[in-house]
């Protein structure tokens, strides 16, 4: 009897290492979300961005333990490709070549502690650049690594 | 007996133990969705219609969906010619390019590249690899092909 009881104490205390040991690598499997559908969102889908105008980019972005950093891109559509995260399609243009295709890129770390945050990011439109269909892309990354994407059709116009 | 049992007993539990433990050890990326080709449709029925075809002298997509368990460092884009013997003022077309953007070192990516063909490069089979190499030192390839041909009715 007395050996059988030393017995279980030792299989509880390897359970407790085993649980002490394996917890630690707790994942987080929830990505981060963000979008411009809300009011006050920019850009919207189909919005006409104006040559030489300059625009402020809204998303709220959220996440579960932490945000971490954005990416926004923009890039030119004129070939009608498609995302997978893309919030609506608008009535494109007919296909065309690039000749001075915008393409524009921004990083930056987002405030460190936040789950939940309204992201702003400057936007200027140059002058000599092409005009039609392009796609603004947004994305945010978690403390963990996860990413979220957002894909916004827009048009640069005269 | 029981003297036999207790060390069978203890070996099987730290068997269990390393098992279970050892799921942490970190996976290599997963590539999945390879598209590559010139992605063009008047009609946006069939986005994908010229999959797996692209033109001399215009851009093509390579794209792919990539799951890592530990960040992704970099991507890489290589693309090379298969048995191609180009004609006179023709190149067996060669490209390679290690992507580090910000957008890409995370754990889930969707790689989007957009990329010119030279106006010279040689018509005929094409090989892709794109080669996911993530912090843990883990990599993973993975391949797809495409012809190079000149646009119909052009």
């Amino acid at each position: 009897m007395k050996s059988y009881n030393q017995w279980s104490r030792l299989l509880l205390g390897f359970f407790a290492l085993a649980l002490v040991s394996c917890t630690e690598t707790e994942i987080d499997e929830e990505k981060p979300t963000i979008t411009v559908n809300y009011s006050g969102g920019f850009p919207q889908t189909c919005e006409n961005l104006s040559r030489g105008q300059s625009y402020t980019i809204k998303a709220k972005v959220a996440d579960n333990l932490g945000l971490a950093s954005y990416s926004v891109e923009m890039h030119h559509n004129f070939d009608h490709h498609t995302h997978d995260d893309q919030e609506g399609v608008c009535e494109l243009a007919p296909i065309t070549t690039a000749i001075n295709p915008l393409n524009f890129t921004e990083s930056d770390q987002l405030p460190e502690g936040l789950t939940s945050y309204e992201m702003l990011v400057d936007l200027v439109i140059p002058d000599g650049v092409d005009t039609g269909d392009y796609h603004l892309a947004l994305f945010v990354t978690d403390v963990t690594g996860w990413q979220a994407r957002t894909s916004v059709d827009v048009k640069i116009v005269e | 007996m029981k003297t036999i049992f207790k060390p069978i007993f203890f070996s099987l539990l730290t068997t269990i133990l390393f098992i279970s433990c050892t799921d942490d050890e970190i996976q290599p990326p997963v590539i999945s969705n390879v598209e590559v080709g010139a992605v063009h449709d008047e009609e946006a029925e069939d986005v994908h219609a010229d999959e797996g075809i692209a033109h001399p002298g215009e851009s093509m997509h390579v794209g792919a969906d990539i799951l890592a368990f530990a960040r992704i460092e970099s991507i890489t884009v290589n693309i090379h010619s298969v048995e191609i013997t180009p004609a006179a003022g023709e190149v067996a077309w060669e490209f390679e390019e290690v992507y580090t953007d910000a957008k890409y070192q995370v754990l889930n990516a969707e790689l989007h590249e957009d990329i010119m063909v030279p106006e010279n490069a040689a018509l005929g089979e094409y090989h892709v690899y794109i080669i996911v190499v993530d912090e843990a030192g883990n990599s993973t390839r993975a391949e797809a092909h495409f012809d190079l041909v000149v646009e119909e009715g052009v």
